[in-house]
């Protein structure tokens, strides 16, 4: 366990990637796996109280998060939510099991593509 | 922000189960006030059962959406003004289906059919596949034809009403005049049987084209038929106008992330709200705008709008926004 943060504030809808979680206002910079875990916790809270409306602004992230997709299946790790710029070298697969989970969740085979491509030969484990 | 950060979201409180008395008794408590139901259950879990039960009355409360008739092009189909979303709760698709939604968004993406679907007649509804092709894979036509034959099978649906272009074209050279990979994977199945009529769904902004551009185009090839698109009271006067531009040839025209996007405008705008007759709510508020919209002919722009729906609440206060009963005790004439 890590430091407690807080899901203050949304991109605005101008910005490259709209109406995405922000770390605190005026803060552009926004990391795929904190974004996992804001996700992540959504569906948790979705499944607890039986109110999938939690889980609505999940469903545009996961939209987006398929186009952000690169070629080797993995993630940027970091990247700029007003101009989209990727922030740094590092990549992630994380998305790859919450999109499982959603998929599931929702009998649909949406992420399916995207799933796949993550976890193939890369020992990530969605079960 | 490190992988492994806790988020802090606002602490719930447990909330409040009914026994069947009670339900029984705050549902008709409720649906003689008048009013929202979902308003009777705010704060409460309800069961499954419960939930389509207290559904089933505000269908009742609400009546039925409104059809239109979509152009020639689309062979006349009559959908209702509200698109179900595959995405949407499943306990919600049978209160869905009672008020009058026939046309499906993302049909194609169902591991399985649900029951309710299955029982229906095929022809009594219509449904879209969105095909992944364009954000990753533009050139890829096969890739394209498999994902629509693998959907078919996996879902018992026969066909397909509408091959949609999933996100539509990142640039104007992608979409080529028409002369893509998608249009002719589309072409393919069309002859075979297995889709009818060739759609996009469009995205702008956040590296796609704005949609003055890209949407001439699009309506410049005559290949499409249907567009689902970004329109919400936020939506740019230019875009109104080119979208306006595409209802007019004949292109049907669905909504997307119309509450999603219009939610933040709306919510500091008591005036319109009240304008729309739906003072308080902001989500009713952003659909009766937008389904109402009239272009620079007077005639309205927007056949219909999906609508993703995750609870009760939800269901009500958006199939609320064009639903008869509903709408003509408001005051707000959607059908005129």
């Amino acid at each position: 366990m890590g430091n407690e943060v807080a899901y203050t504030a949304i991109s605005p809808l101008d910005w490259y990637y709209a109406h995405f979680p922000m770390l605190a206002e005026r803060v552009e910079a926004m990391g795929i796996d904190w974004l996992v875990c804001v996700a992540t916790e959504l569906l948790d809270r979705a499944d607890e109280t039986g109110d999938g409306a939690h889980a609505g602004p999940v469903l545009h992230w996961a939209h987006i998060l398929k186009t952000m997709q690169a070629s080797d299946g993995s993630w940027p790790a970091e990247v700029n939510l007003r101009t989209g710029a990727v922030i740094g070298l590092d990549r992630t697969r994380k998305p790859a099991v919450f999109l499982a989970r959603l998929g599931k969740r929702l009998n649909s085979t949406e992420f399916a593509s995207a799933v796949q491509l993550a976890t193939s030969g890369s020992g990530i484990d969605i079960c | 922000m490190k992988s492994n950060d806790r988020i802090a979201l606002p602490a719930h409180e447990a909330l409040r189960t009914f026994s069947r008395r009670e339900f029984v008794r705050t549902l008709s408590a409720a649906t003689a006030g008048g009013g929202l139901l979902s308003a009777a259950f705010a704060g409460c879990s309800l069961t499954p059962s419960q939930r389509a039960e207290a559904s089933e009355a505000a269908i009742d409360n609400l009546g039925k959406i409104p059809k239109v008739k979509l152009s020639k092009r689309l062979g006349g189909m009559e959908i209702g003004r509200i698109v179900l979303c595959q995405d949407s709760g499943g306990d919600l698709i049978a209160p869905s289906l009672k008020a009058g939604m026939n046309f499906i968004h993302k049909a194609g993406y169902w591991g399985s059919l649900p029951d309710e679907i299955k029982a229906l007649p095929r022809e009594s509804y219509y449904v879209d596949t969105t095909v992944d092709n364009t954000p990753d894979h533009p050139d890829d036509e096969e890739r394209a034809y498999r994902q629509v034959t693998q959907e078919l099978e996996a879902t018992g649906l026969k066909y397909f009403d509408i091959f949609r272009a999933h996100y539509g074209w990142h640039t104007l050279d992608a979409f080529n005049k028409g002369d893509n990979a998608s249009y002719r994977a589309f072409k393919r199945l069309k002859a075979e049987g297995k889709v009818r009529y060739f759609g996009v769904s469009q995205h702008t902004g956040g590296g796609y084209p704005d949609y003055p551009a890209i949407l001439a185009e699009e309506i410049e090839s005559g290949l499409i038929d249907h567009m689902q698109l970004w329109i919400s009271y936020s939506t740019r006067p230019e875009d109104m106008a080119i979208i306006e531009k595409a209802h007019k040839a004949g292109i049907g025209i669905t909504a997307m992330k119309t509450v999603d996007q219009g939610h933040g405008k709306m919510q500091g705008d008591q005036a319109k709200q009240a304008e729309l007759k739906a003072a308080g709510m902001v989500g009713r508020s952003c659909l009766r705008y937008v389904l109402d919209y009239k272009g620079s002919d007077g005639k309205r722009v927007v056949d219909a709008a999906v609508s993703s729906l995750h609870n009760f609440n939800q269901f009500e206060e958006n199939v609320g926004s064009v639903a008869s009963k509903v709408a003509r005790l408001d005051g707000f004439d959607i059908e005129a």
